[in-house]
């Protein structure tokens, strides 16, 4: 049953997000044309302004194509529960476990593919910088192995950071989905229920990282020790971010299974 | 033999305040049951802890043995007293859904209610009238060839020709084995087809007898035994 559920709620949401990941993907292209078109304007100001413009514009294209994805898919998980449509998807012969189970898997996809998505558009858009004529390919080159070196450029540091995506993708997920699920213990207002719970959530987690930054020493490093390796540092604090986002992530998947399955009240 | 529904010591609160207090009842096979009583008396309450839909404080259902769940679920269908289904699907994209989740689905039926209404299959449901929705999700609860059918409401907001079209669908489709549990206050339109009756007044039973009994032994029409019972 859990297939069926799948299926049919990758019918019901393919649209949305599949658009919103193409214009990511056109986003990425107009930037990268922008950029192969700055050398041949000749005028610093109109430089200036039109640079300013594709920046502005590409950066709030990506911000609200992500945000529009998590929208959706926290609209689809109220509707599709907790609305008139809830008295069809509770009343299906299926188990809580696979409602949920079924959201979380089409949820996390659609995230996932709105990352890989978004880091596709960048990589399109600074593509244009290769080739150009006034940056030599390596000047490129050696501004990368700066950055790299800074940053670590060993497989840890790139392990560490595709595991945080695909952790901080499916925590993104459940964190919008728990907020949902609490918010309907309220009697009334439940979407207002929704939005605080998330607001407290967003608070905890800030708090929680808080305590992972200090207790990794990652302000003693910025304060006293200069000279240790940024990139160890920076790797460690992925792991750790990493590790508190999946224990969040578990913590929440658990708690919208309970609590759908002992206090779902579709009034 | 177990009953078909068993209903025990069910009691619902909203804010603590009862919507159902200590319902108990029992419903056999082969039976079409009404289930009475003036707005806010506790029927969609109780239909819907029967489906899942709302948890019980105190109490339990049983239907055919087993408590509300997946078992259950695949013997009952449900058709709630608002629009459930996703209106931007096709009336054929919602009977795929229903054939996959409920293995009683009888599309054949379905496809044959909607020709005899002339409802396009391709129609995406939000361009639908309002009396044409209901009727699509009367076809697509009828057409499942369920041991419990629970209606709510099935006829309100219709049109007396509606109506009878909607009461003659759920005659001619259910099984004989089967049983209904229709929740209603138009009664003087529910009354020839009704087996029992339930009268629920303030979260309680007041009554539950067969219509021939009320006929028969007190002499009186259900409706006008229901206007005795809830005269305000």
């Amino acid at each position: 049953m859990l297939t069926k559920l799948v299926k049919h709620e990758f019918i019901s949401t393919w649209k949305v997000p599949v658009a919103l990941d193409a214009t990511l993907l056109v986003l990425g292209l107009m930037a990268h044309i922008g950029i192969r078109t700055l050398p041949y304007i000749k005028d610093s100001i109109g430089f200036l302004v039109i640079m300013f413009l594709f920046a502005g514009v590409y950066y709030m294209g990506i911000i609200a194509a992500n945000i529009v994805t998590m929208v959706f898919l926290v609209m689809r998980y109220y509707k599709n529960l907790y609305t008139a449509e809830g008295y069809l998807t509770f009343t299906l012969p299926v188990s809580t476990n696979s409602i949920i189970n079924a959201k979380v898997i089409t949820g996390y996809v659609w995230a996932l593919l709105s990352l890989v998505s978004t880091l596709m558009s960048i990589l399109i858009a600074l593509s244009g910088l290769l080739g150009m004529a006034d940056i030599p390919y390596e000047e490129l080159s050696e501004a990368a192995d700066e950055f790299l070196s800074v940053f670590g450029a060993g497989s840890s540091v790139i392990i560490a950071i595709v595991l945080l995506g695909l952790v901080s993708s499916l925590y993104n997920v459940l964190c919008l989905y728990v907020s949902v699920t609490v918010g309907q213990l309220w009697e009334k207002h439940k979407i207002l229920g929704a939005v605080l719970s998330y607001v407290a959530i967003y608070v905890l987690n800030l708090i929680v990282s808080q305590i992972a930054m200090i207790t990794s020493g990652f302000y003693n490093f910025m304060n006293d020790n200069l000279d240790a390796v940024f990139s160890t540092m920076y790797t460690g604090m992925l792991y750790r971010t990493t590790i508190i986002s999946g224990i969040l992530a578990v913590v929440f998947y658990v708690a919208c299974i309970m609590i759908t399955k002992k206090k779902v009240n579709l009034d | 033999m177990s009953s078909l529904l068993s209903v025990r010591n069910l009691t619902k609160k909203y804010n603590y305040f009862p919507a159902l207090s200590n319902i108990s009842f029992d419903l056999e096979s082969g039976r079409i049951v009404g289930l009475l009583g003036p707005n806010g008396s506790g029927k969609t309450t109780l239909i819907k802890t029967i489906c899942g839909l709302l948890q019980p404080e105190e109490g339990g259902v049983l239907v055919m043995g087993n408590p509300v769940g997946v078992e259950s679920k695949k013997v009952i269908s449900y058709l709630p007293d608002s629009t459930y289904l996703g209106t931007g699907m096709t009336v054929r994209e919602i009977i795929n859904y229903f054939k996959d989740f409920y293995a009683d689905f009888d599309e054949a039926r379905a496809y044959d209610m909607l020709a005899k209404l002339g409802i396009n299959a391709s129609t995406r449901l939000k361009t639908m009238s309002k009396g044409t929705k209901e009727k699509v999700q009367l076809i697509l609860v009828m057409s499942r060839r369920a041991r419990l059918y629970i209606l709510d409401e099935p006829i309100a907001g219709v049109d007396p020709a509606a109506r009878d079209y909607i009461l003659n669908t759920i005659i001619s489709n259910y099984d004989r084995e089967s049983s209904i549990l229709i929740s209603t206050h138009l009664i003087s339109d529910v009354e020839n087809i009704l087996d029992d009756v339930i009268f629920l007044k303030e979260g309680h039973i007041v009554r539950f007898s067969s219509v021939d009994e009320i006929r028969g032994v007190e002499g009186k029409s259900i409706d006008g035994l229901f206007r005795e019972v809830f005269r305000c």
